[in-house]
């Protein structure tokens, strides 16, 4: 009975174990978007298998984004404020230059060994970049219309319901092929709110104005 | 597309998530600016205007006056207002109706007839709109363009 019980405990470990490895993997993916500006991004995820296949996963890890623009037009942020058309005034930054590192979250079904599709978001992160110049384009405010205005990138960086997101966020949409055992190519579109924070309440006594951007994008994944 | 997806995975993370008490979040009381009481018929009327409402709340009511004494002390004078109940609603004169530029006047708004004394940094010849302003939500009240009479 002991022998039994032995053989089935090992067999369990074994099994679980085995399952484990199979289901779970640790990517690292290197991506580029581009169109409205140029946005390269680096993370590390670990994913968990989530059913008996594990072929649905959920995973989390660390991923670095940068983007580069020129002329991005940055359109009043709170939410309190974007409820009315009326509020919504634009900085024009003539570059836009931010770097933030956040912790995303992954959601990604494999259809078998080769082919996944995915979609993962920052949650939480920080920005780090420069000061910033730009137009300010207010149509009520005839003080500030046209007149030049400074912002810095918006920090901490956080993931909210509607328009209460806070700061810079990298989400993806994507497929991926593994044209190996452990290199994949993936390819799909990349949606990110940049946001600076003006150095003086403008308008409606607002200093947050976000871009939001839809790029193409192409990636290369390495599974360890 | 994208914000299904954003919906989505915070449904997932909620569905995952510990529930957690939600702590609301309350306006610190501030000191209630004090308010002043003036001998109108003493003094001079520089500007005037009526109030009209915002679009969020379209029946606000009442006339805003400035009266300047012999000492050039300038006051705001706030007669029969009627506005909705909000919180942390301000009184505020700046240079249009988007709220540039502007200077708190007040930290408290009251239905009726009440007198706040401006302060010395507001430019009479910029700052003409006085505003009924929500700060907590970014919401006008309400605005009165001050002419002169």
């Amino acid at each position: 009975m002991k022998k039994i019980t032995a053989y089935t405990l090992a067999l369990l470990l074994v099994s679980i174990f085995s399952f484990a490895q199979d289901k779970n993997t640790t990517i690292i993916d290197a991506s580029a978007a581009f169109g409205s500006g140029f946005s390269p991004s680096l993370g590390i995820t670990k994913k968990w298998g989530i059913g008996s296949k594990g072929r649905f996963k959920i995973g989390t890890g660390v991923r670095l984004t940068n983007f580069s623009g020129s002329n991005i037009d940055f359109i009043t942020a709170p939410a309190d404020l974007t409820i009315d058309e009326a509020n919504l005034d634009t900085l024009r930054l003539g570059s836009a230059a931010v770097t933030y590192v956040a912790i995303p979250i992954h959601l990604e079904y494999s259809f078998n060994e080769k082919f996944d599709i995915g979609f993962n978001i920052d949650v939480v992160g920080l920005t780090f970049g420069g000061e910033q110049s730009g137009t300010f384009a207010a149509s009520q405010s005839a003080s500030l219309n046209n007149s030049t205005q400074v912002g810095s990138p918006t920090s901490p960086n956080i993931l909210l319901v509607g328009d209460n997101d806070r700061g810079s966020l990298n989400s993806e949409l994507y497929a991926r092929y593994w044209a190996t055992e452990k290199l994949g190519i993936r390819a799909g579109l990349s949606f990110q709110f940049i946001e600076y924070t003006t150095n003086r309440p403008l308008t409606f006594d607002n200093d947050r104005f976000r871009a939001k951007l839809m790029q193409p994008m192409i990636g290369i994944s390495y599974k360890f | 597309m994208f914000t299904t997806m954003k919906y989505l995975t915070i449904l997932f993370i909620a569905t995952f998530a510990l529930a957690s008490c939600n702590k609301v979040e309350e306006i610190a009381p501030e000191d209630v600016t004090p308010e002043v009481t003036i001998d109108t018929a003493t003094q001079t009327l520089l500007l005037s205007g009526d109030f009209s409402g915002s679009s969020a709340h379209p029946s606000t009511t009442g006339k805003a006056k400035i009266f300047i004494d012999a000492n050039n002390n300038r006051t705001l004078v706030i007669e029969n207002l009627k506005v909705d109940n909000g919180p942390d609603l301000r009184i505020y004169l700046a240079e249009d109706t988007a709220i540039t530029n502007f200077v708190e006047i007040s930290n408290t708004v009251k239905n009726g007839t009440n007198s706040f004394a401006i302060p010395s940094t507001v430019n009479l010849e910029k700052q003409k709109v006085v505003s009924i302003w929500c700060k907590a939500f970014s919401v006008s009240f309400g605005n009165s363009s001050l002419v002169k009479p």
